[in-house]
């Protein structure tokens, strides 16, 4: 019984000790001669014997009915100390002689109380930024049953934890592919993969089709099983409408960077054509001369106009985004006359090097137009005393290579990582116009393209864009 | 009126053209070349009296020209001709503070406004206006 690293007591039917063990003594620094054969109440303190329902009134239930106690717990502050937590049962033990003890068995539980405290804390505490996150989080078992939901899921779907507690995730989705990819992903995470993303338009509370981007996490147990999936999810619509607006105003910074070249390129027929004009005043002209001016006007004018055409075309807004079958070739000849004027009045050297048209790929026309040209652009604007500018086409079987090579300052390998960054600049000051890259990125991902880049300091940059072809 | 000989650089041959016809009507010598390279070149081993120049060549930026061209031929006399920039551009501006060139006018020009840039004897009143209005 000393062994037993809890008090132990025995008492007999008029509730005297008979029985202690070392812990007990030691807990309560007694000594054994002044114990045994006391009463209880003389050796526990009153604020335990009489505490809620009472250890004494338990032992008596005992020695009555002989029956063991259901245990309890107990806080006692003695004097001087923390306040402790103690467990105790009260168990009655038959005598040979018929009559009745009982063993009290008190157990000092403050720690495990305290890690429970802890425990209840750090649950509370993730469910609160579970609870405030405003993504949506739900947690589903293995088969994709629902098991838990937060408030922004509750907000999005419109649907409360209760009402979709053991739905299956799937239903969620408003279109058969979804749920076919839903079920998909939650067997491929079973079998172990760690996590998993997907964007699916999915149907939000107040009818609207929403376009949400999920991020799809096995959940496990302490013994590595899967017990579960964590699907975290994050409305896309306004980050949509944002990179929407970021094109538009790359687009009119891409257009404020080409309005020089373009004022050179237009002003000089324009020069041409009042020339022209100037010497068909000129009294007794003759018949060649005439001509000749007749001539350059007409010259002129188209020059100009063909100018302003390509300017129109990428300065009109795009009348949808849908995704349709573009000619790359076609695309790309239509960028590089664009930044034909910019390149020439920056000394830059500019040539496409394509195989014959058509290479059609699927793309929104308007969108992959503005990446290359703020690919170009970049590129020119990299040599501020000149150089070369060339865009080379490789097409493979499934895909396509666009390589844009230039000739210019280069990019310093620590900043490359950070160039795609969303206001990432690598200008200063006022001319900084950061035709973004971010954006370029984000267009290429759209067409389930990438982008690599590869740069030497001083001698140029090369940048590659990959596209799938149809 | 004195014959002067005049260097055209201008990569655009229509303006070549104009600004030849109308400098020879006045009986003046033209020559025109259209890159940086070639203008430097040829003043290696001619000289000329006036000089037009286009601000934006395809091997050089023009703004950059009359420096080198001040060092192969001192105080040549140089007529910016531009549709990239316009008359109170700062470049312009400074370009004329430091004396880099002696006048600028913008493309689309008049005939009158050239020949006046040129100040060439006899239309020198004109000339003398055209600074004081700039």
């Amino acid at each position: 019984m000393d062994g037993i690293p809890s008090s132990v007591l025995l008492l007999d039917e008029s509730l005297r000790i008979t029985m202690v063990n070392r812990h007990f003594l030691e807990k309560t620094r007694r000594s054994k001669r002044n114990t045994l054969g006391q009463f209880i109440t003389d050796v526990l303190p009153p604020e335990i014997l009489d505490h809620a329902g009472g250890v004494q009134q338990h032992i008596e239930q005992a020695l009555r009915s002989g029956e063991a106690q259901p245990g309890n717990r107990i806080g006692y502050r003695a004097p001087g100390l923390a306040r402790r937590v103690y467990y105790y049962s009260v168990i009655p033990l038959p005598r040979h002689d018929g009559s009745q003890w009982v063993m009290v068995f008190i157990e000092d539980v403050s720690e495990q109380v305290r890690l429970a405290e802890e425990v209840r804390q750090a649950e509370r505490r993730l469910a609160l930024v579970v609870e405030s996150a405003s993504d949506i989080v739900l947690s589903t078992d293995n088969e994709g049953h629902i098991l838990t939901w937060n408030t922004a899921a509750e907000a999005f779907f419109g649907l409360s934890s209760a009402e979709v507690s053991g739905r299956w995730f799937a239903d969620l989705c408003s279109g058969q592919d979804c749920q076919e990819a839903a079920s998909k992903l939650l067997a491929q995470i079973k079998r172990g993969i760690h996590s998993l993303t997907a964007e699916w338009q999915l149907m939000a509370g107040d009818g609207q089709s929403r376009l949400i981007s999920w991020v799809f996490s096995a959940m496990r147990n302490d013994y590595g099983e899967v017990i579960g999936v964590v699907a975290v999810g994050r409305d896309l619509t306004e980050r949509r409408e944002f990179e929407k607006q970021l094109q538009r105003s790359q687009k009119l910074a891409a257009l404020g960077v080409m309005a020089g070249g373009i004022a050179h390129e237009v002003r000089g027929p324009l020069s041409t054509c009042y020339s022209a004009v100037q010497f068909l005043e000129e009294a007794g002209l003759d018949e060649e001369l005439r001509e000749q001016c007749i001539e350059k006007i007409r010259g002129s004018v188209l020059k100009a106009s063909y100018i302003i055409e390509n300017l129109l075309r990428f300065a009109r807004p795009a009348a949808d985004d849908e995704m349709v079958e573009t000619d790359l070739c076609q695309l790309l000849q239509e960028t590089v006359d664009l930044v034909a004027n910019q390149a020439k009045v920056q000394q830059v050297r500019l040539s496409l090097n394509r195989p014959p048209c058509p290479l059609p790929l699927r793309a929104v026309p308007n969108l992959l137009q503005q990446m290359f040209l703020n690919m170009f652009l970049n590129a020119i604007n990299a040599m501020p005393d000149g150089g070369e500018l060339r865009v080379d086409v490789h097409p493979d079987d499934d895909q396509v290579c666009v390589d844009i090579v230039d000739t210019g300052i280069g990019i310093a390998e620590q900043d490359l990582p950070k160039i795609f960054d969303p206001f990432h600049t690598a200008t200063k000051g006022p001319e900084a116009v950061g035709l973004g890259l971010s954006i370029c990125h984000s267009i290429a991902r759209r067409h389930l393209g990438t982008i690599h880049v590869t740069s030497e300091l001083g001698k140029g940059s090369t940048f590659r864009v990959e596209l799938p072809i149809t | 009126m004195n014959r002067l000989s005049i260097l055209v650089i201008d990569d655009d041959p229509d303006i070549c053209w104009a600004i030849e016809r109308l400098v020879r009507s006045r009986a003046h010598r033209v020559t025109c070349v259209n890159t940086g390279a070639e203008a430097l070149a040829r003043l290696q081993h001619e000289a000329f009296d006036r000089i037009i120049l286009d601000a934006k060549l395809r091997d050089t930026n023009g703004m950059e020209l009359p420096s080198r061209i001040d060092r192969i031929a001192p105080g040549v006399w140089i007529v910016l001709v531009s549709g990239y920039y316009y008359a109170d551009d700062p470049a312009v501006l400074a370009a004329l503070e430091q004396g880099l060139i002696r006048r600028f006018v913008a493309k689309p020009f008049s005939h009158q406004a050239l020949l006046d840039a040129l100040a060439v004897e006899g239309e020198g009143q004109r000339a003398q206006a055209a600074i004081e209005v700039g």
